[in-house]
């Protein structure tokens, strides 16, 4: 399993390597190594599959732009998911301006008066489906700023240290422990007003 | 893995994992098992109910985003070119907190300064040192669309480091221009990677300086 995940590192230095000579078809095999990953962190931070689609794809087409300049002696998945974490924030702006600009504290009120209905609670027999999970978060992470919907997707749902979000945000490791704790508050909240069923043990 | 011993392993780790205090590569593989295994998520989830979110990380496009996705990226890439968007040079990448930070931050005097420093430094190379600069093809005028035309082929000196920590020139060019000047271009790019700079953090910042020595002012 160990020579597995070495050799897998060693075929994407390698294959960065080629990038950075330019070469498009090592480039093509990079980006079927790296989207998923890319339009799952896009998504969770946008909130729609199409924006995060194109969040990725405008993440992508600007790496191969700037490649050249990528340091080796760096880990690479922080110094590319800057690229594609900055994209989706600005993308969530601009989205988070067209629903108040159109919509205002409607759409709030309209969210509020549908919340999803058969959903499992954790420990139920039935797992809880991952759409709904994603409907849930989805709702509950429109409460929160760009920064800390950033930081919570980076640190509870895709495990990165605080010191890797610090890096790929350009922010002090005590502001992203800041806005993580702002964020967990937020949908503590929204969890405990919306679907209690998954608050009921809060102990923390 | 959901296996009893893989469930025995999370539970023990359990207080840790919510803790922080799980080395990365523990804390790695107690998320893998949690996100795959219902029983140990909702233990998890009595201590955190955040953590419900958690399996979220194991979710995979549907192929409705990724039917194309190659195509659209490589159409992208093609229309930069198009567009004569050009291409970053190699650079060296700043982390924050130097050369990024510094150029968030006043930078417009401190480049001034530094434009100054190397415009000396130039000068300064060129009357006492002059080898140390590329012989000039007086007779090339082959590239000389722009008002410029390029030195022979003679390698050019590398400027080697001022200050640590500052925006270097990376790269030296000595040329003629079309009525017979001899100047010399700087060249530096850096990466901004300082998002709390107010910049595009990721994006390629570069600096020229003409230094033309017989220019009247």
């Amino acid at each position: 399993m160990v020579s597995g995940v070495r050799s897998r590192m060693f075929d994407e230095r390698a294959l960065i390597r080629l990038c950075r000579h330019g070469d498009q078809r090592s480039f093509e095999q990079l980006v079927a190594l790296k989207r998923d990953k890319a339009i799952r962190v896009a998504f969770n931070i946008v909130g729609d599959e199409d924006d995060a689609k194109d969040v990725a794809q405008q993440a992508f087409i600007k790496l191969w732009g700037v490649i050249r300049g990528y340091d080796e002696t760096m880990r690479f998945d922080p110094w590319f998911f800057k690229i594609v974490v900055n994209l989706a924030i600005d993308q969530y702006r601009r989205t988070q301006r067209r629903s108040v600009t159109l919509a205002g504290p409607a759409a709030l009120e309209s969210a509020e008066s549908h919340p999803e209905a058969g959903l499992s609670a954790p420990g139920a027999d039935v797992p809880l489906m991952r759409h709904e999970l994603r409907g849930i978060f989805n709702r509950l992470a429109a409460g929160l700023g760009p920064v800390q919907r950033a930081v919570f997707t980076l640190k509870e749902i895709e495990g990165a240290e605080t010191e890797e979000i610090a890096s790929i945000l350009g922010i002090r490791e005590s502001t992203v422990r800041n806005h993580l704790m702002q964020a967990r508050r937020i949908l503590k909240e929204g969890l405990r007003r919306w679907y209690p069923e998954y608050a009921k043990d809060f102990n923390r | 893995m959901t296996d009893k011993t893989a469930c025995d392993r999370f539970e023990r780790s359990l207080d840790a994992y919510l803790g922080d205090a799980l080395a990365s590569r523990e804390r790695e593989a107690a998320r893998r098992h949690a996100s795959s295994c219902p029983k140990c998520l909702a233990r998890l989830t009595l201590q955190d109910p955040l953590q419900i979110f958690l399996p979220l990380s194991a979710e995979t496009p549907s192929s409705r985003v990724t039917d194309g996705f190659w195509d659209t990226v490589r159409a992208g890439i093609e229309r930069e070119r198009a567009a004569g968007k050009r291409e970053a040079v190699p650079m060296h990448p700043v982390r924050p907190g130097r050369l990024a930070a510094f150029a968030g931050r006043g930078f417009t005097p401190i480049a001034i300064a530094a434009s100054l420093l190397v415009m000396v430094l130039a000068a300064w190379l060129a009357a006492v040192a002059p080898a140390l600069f590329a012989p000039l093809d007086r007779n090339d005028r082959s590239a000389s669309g722009a008002g410029i035309a390029r030195a022979a082929a003679a390698p050019l000196p590398r400027v080697s480091a001022v200050a640590a920590g500052n925006p270097l020139p990376q790269t030296l060019e000595n040329v003629r221009t079309d009525d017979a000047r001899d100047v010399q271009i700087y060249s530096m790019t850096w990466l901004d990677q300082d998002a709390s700079s107010g910049h595009d953090p990721n994006q390629v910042t570069e600096l020229i300086l003409i230094v033309d020595a017989g220019l009247k002012l």
